[in-house]
């Protein structure tokens, strides 16, 4: 009985816990597939991506990652630029901690602070795909800022 | 003056083609011309070509075989060198990127070139300064490219100078180009195994600061990419404007290319922020 409890609360903590499940990117200042070759090849080369999808029509990129713990937005966001590009935009899709986004609510995930950019609360569907709206550089607080 | 009407009315057809709004995407991996952009960090091109140069009225006595090897590598992503030899010279290319403005499929770049050619000739007598390694030269410039959905344009303008020039009294003079380029095929991107054609039309161009010789040659360019990764690129450059008495002005060239992609090991040589 005990080890059931133990085992159930682990199960309870460990989808409670908070978590990057994929990361999807708009790259800007490309048209031709050997540009949308170099992030790709940049993209994939990082330890942590399992997979890299990519729409090439739309300079689009989805990310899988080996584990989600170890998800490094600075790398993701460095990889576009070291193939000399940009990003337009970029999303992530996260399993959050509870269900409703608070306006100015902060958030604990991967080791990064994450802070809703809301006018009101908003209901949070799990997985919940949201924009990281600083995707350019890491803010002088550590914090990414989110919107839907 | 080198041009029949007929040649004119098809480069301003070319070039109408270029500005038109048929064209779906533009492409600026010019054959020609160094577009502002720079390689991918970590990457390596390895580049083979041949030219077949000749001068007026397609005389054989003053044909010359051509045959290049370079290598050009990402120092980092902002950053790139270019090794060449021709066999008879050697040369060193070096460019920067010092500015960029990335939107969904357009930019506008500038970047600084730099480029020395050491030639095992002597100078020749010409009031052209040559470039294919016929004599030791030096250059230096800035390029400007803007690609915008429907098209790229880049240009490139700098100083250039015969080697001897730096220590006896010899001219030097202006080099400039003006590149164009659109993607034929395909249509549209499904994956990066499909082959792309790219056309291409560039101007080169050489005033020197005496005033006494300049030339301006167009060179129409057909580009193939295989597997978003090598390029064959076919090329035919003759003079629009010739007042030199450059040896050799009408080039057939053939040249391929293969870019290694995170070829050199992640090590940031020289940190650079965005």
């Amino acid at each position: 009985m005990k080890y059931l409890i133990i085992g159930l609360s682990f199960f309870v903590s460990s989808t409670a816990t908070a978590q990057v499940q994929s990361v999807e990117l708009v790259a800007s200042g490309l048209t031709c597939s050997m540009c949308s070759k170099a992030i790709f090849k940049s993209l994939s080369a990082l330890d942590f991506v399992s997979d890299v999808k990519v729409d090439i029509e739309k300079s689009s990129f989805i990310l899988a990652f080996k584990s989600s713990d170890n998800v490094k937005i600075e790398q993701i966001r460095d990889a576009v630029y070291d193939a000399g590009f940009a990003i337009e935009t970029m999303q992530l899709t996260a399993n959050f901690p509870s269900t409703k986004a608070m306006k100015d609510e902060t958030v604990s995930m991967n080791g990064y602070q994450f802070k809703w950019i809301l006018a009101a609360a908003k209901n949070i569907s799990n997985p919940q795909k949201v924009t990281i709206v600083n995707k350019e550089i890491l803010p002088k607080d550590g914090v990414y800022y989110l919107k839907f | 003056m080198l041009l029949s009407r007929k040649l004119f009315f098809f480069i301003f057809c070319m070039l109408g083609l270029c500005f038109s709004t048929v064209i779906v995407k533009a492409q600026e991996l010019y054959v020609s011309a160094e577009p502002a952009s720079t390689m991918p960090s970590r990457s390596i091109i390895f580049k083979q070509g041949y030219s077949y140069m000749k001068g007026e009225n397609g005389s054989v006595g003053n044909a010359v075989n051509n045959f290049n090897t370079q290598l050009e590598f990402s120092l980092n992503k902002k950053w790139m060198a270019h090794i060449g030899t021709n066999y008879t010279s050697w040369n060193f290319y070096t460019q920067y990127r010092f500015f960029s403005k990335d939107a969904l499929h357009e930019h506008l770049r500038m970047a600084l070139y730099f480029n020395s050619i050491q030639s095992s000739k002597n100078a020749i007598a010409t009031n052209a300064i040559l470039l294919e390694g016929e004599e030791s030269v030096i250059q230096g410039g800035f390029i400007i490219t803007q690609l915008k959905h429907k098209w790229a344009s880049s240009l490139s303008v700098g100083p250039i100078l015969k080697k001897e020039s730096l220590t006896t009294n010899g001219a030097g003079g202006l080099q400039y180009s003006f590149s164009n380029g659109v993607l034929l095929y395909p249509k549209s991107y499904t994956s990066y195994g499909q082959t792309n054609v790219n056309l291409y039309l560039e101007f080169i161009g050489q005033s020197l600061f005496s005033g006494k010789a300049h030339y301006f040659d167009v060179a129409p360019a057909v580009q193939f990419i295989f597997n978003s990764q090598a390029k064959l690129n076919l090329s035919y450059r003759l003079p629009l404007v010739n007042q030199t008495n450059r040896a050799t002005y009408n080039t057939a060239s053939i040249s391929w290319d293969y870019l290694f992609f995170n070829a050199i090991p992640k090590r940031k040589l020289i940190n650079v922020s965005n």
